[in-house]
């Protein structure tokens, strides 16, 4: 395995909904004894980058173990968005011992992304 | 094609390292650092807008600081006045973006606030504030070598020269036809 992976079980979801999923890592490799999961979301496209403050929290890891389960609430917003400027990008962060995984996820109604200018995908 | 997918998106244009022909990356720091200290540490990164001033003045200053030296940024902006410069520390540096955006009293209160700096190190549209560290130019082959990082895109050269060099501005272009 190379660095930590991070699985949910949806990557979709709506504002405050709970947000499941389970980071993996090689155990020979790292031993943490906590996995910190953020949240948050920043902008990219044609302007500069803005940044939300992360909503992160800190989970103890029992000591031998390749994985942990975590749950957290999603946020009521920003909802995930594209336009043609501007996307809203929720990213999760999980940081297990000196390695971090980043991931992708969409907040929005109904699980998606809100767009604005391009064909629903 | 979505903001978040797009390949000119800022932060992949940002991710950009600065180049120049014909030196090798890794050698462009440390010579930059020998001129700017035989300039006595003061020293202006010359060049029109869009040429990469602003990029190289960032990773030189991540250089001086991955060098030990302790070093400020900070960015001029047309019609707002610079934020007050504070103690400047022993052995600072202090590095100005948008010096050309100061007024003629704007610079010199500037010069006066960091008067206690280590270095000084300014962007500029023009030669004369500072002795000139380096003159930032673009290329169209160069541009091309940074677009072809990001994807592959038809007509480069022809963008390039329909914004006089412009490298910003170029890429703005290329963001918008992704866009599109």
């Amino acid at each position: 395995m190379s660095g930590p992976r991070i699985e949910l079980v949806k990557w979709g979801l709506a504002p405050g909904s709970m947000i499941q999923g389970r980071v993996l890592w090689d155990r020979r490799e790292l031993q943490p004894e906590m996995v910190e999961v953020r949240l948050f979301w920043h902008t990219a496209g044609a302007g500069g980058k803005d940044q939300g403050a992360p909503i992160q929290e800190q989970f103890p890891v029992g000591a031998g173990l390749g994985e942990f389960a975590f749950s957290m609430i999603a946020p009521n917003g920003p909802y995930s968005f594209s336009g043609k400027l501007l996307s809203i990008v929720w990213t999760i962060e999980v940081v297990v011992a000196t390695q971090s995984v980043r991931e992708m996820l969409v907040i929005g109604p109904g699980g998606r992304e809100v767009v604005v200018g391009h064909e629903a995908s | 094609m979505k903001p978040r997918e797009n390949p000119f998106r800022s932060e992949c244009v940002e991710g950009l390292r600065y180049r120049v022909s014909g030196v090798a990356p890794e050698a462009l720091m440390p010579m930059l650092l020998e001129r700017f200290a035989g300039l006595g540490l003061r020293g202006a990164l010359v060049g029109p807008k869009g040429h990469g001033k602003t990029t190289l003045l960032e990773a030189f200053a991540d250089y001086l600081r991955r060098e030990g030296y302790p070093v400020r940024v900070l960015y001029a902006r047309v019609g707002e006045r610079l934020a007050p410069l504070g103690a400047v520390l022993r052995g600072e540096i202090v590095c100005l973006n948008g010096a050309e955006a100061l007024s003629y009293w704007g610079w010199w209160r500037f010069r006066w606030a960091a008067r206690g700096a280590a270095g000084i190190l300014v962007t500029a549209h023009r030669a004369g504030l500072l002795p000139t560290l380096w003159r930032c130019e673009t290329t169209a082959e160069l541009f091309e070598e940074l677009v072809n990082e990001l994807a592959a895109v038809r007509d480069v050269r022809q963008v390039f020269e329909r914004h006089g060099g412009n490298v910003r501005e170029a890429f703005r272009e290329l963001y918008w036809r992704c866009a599109d």
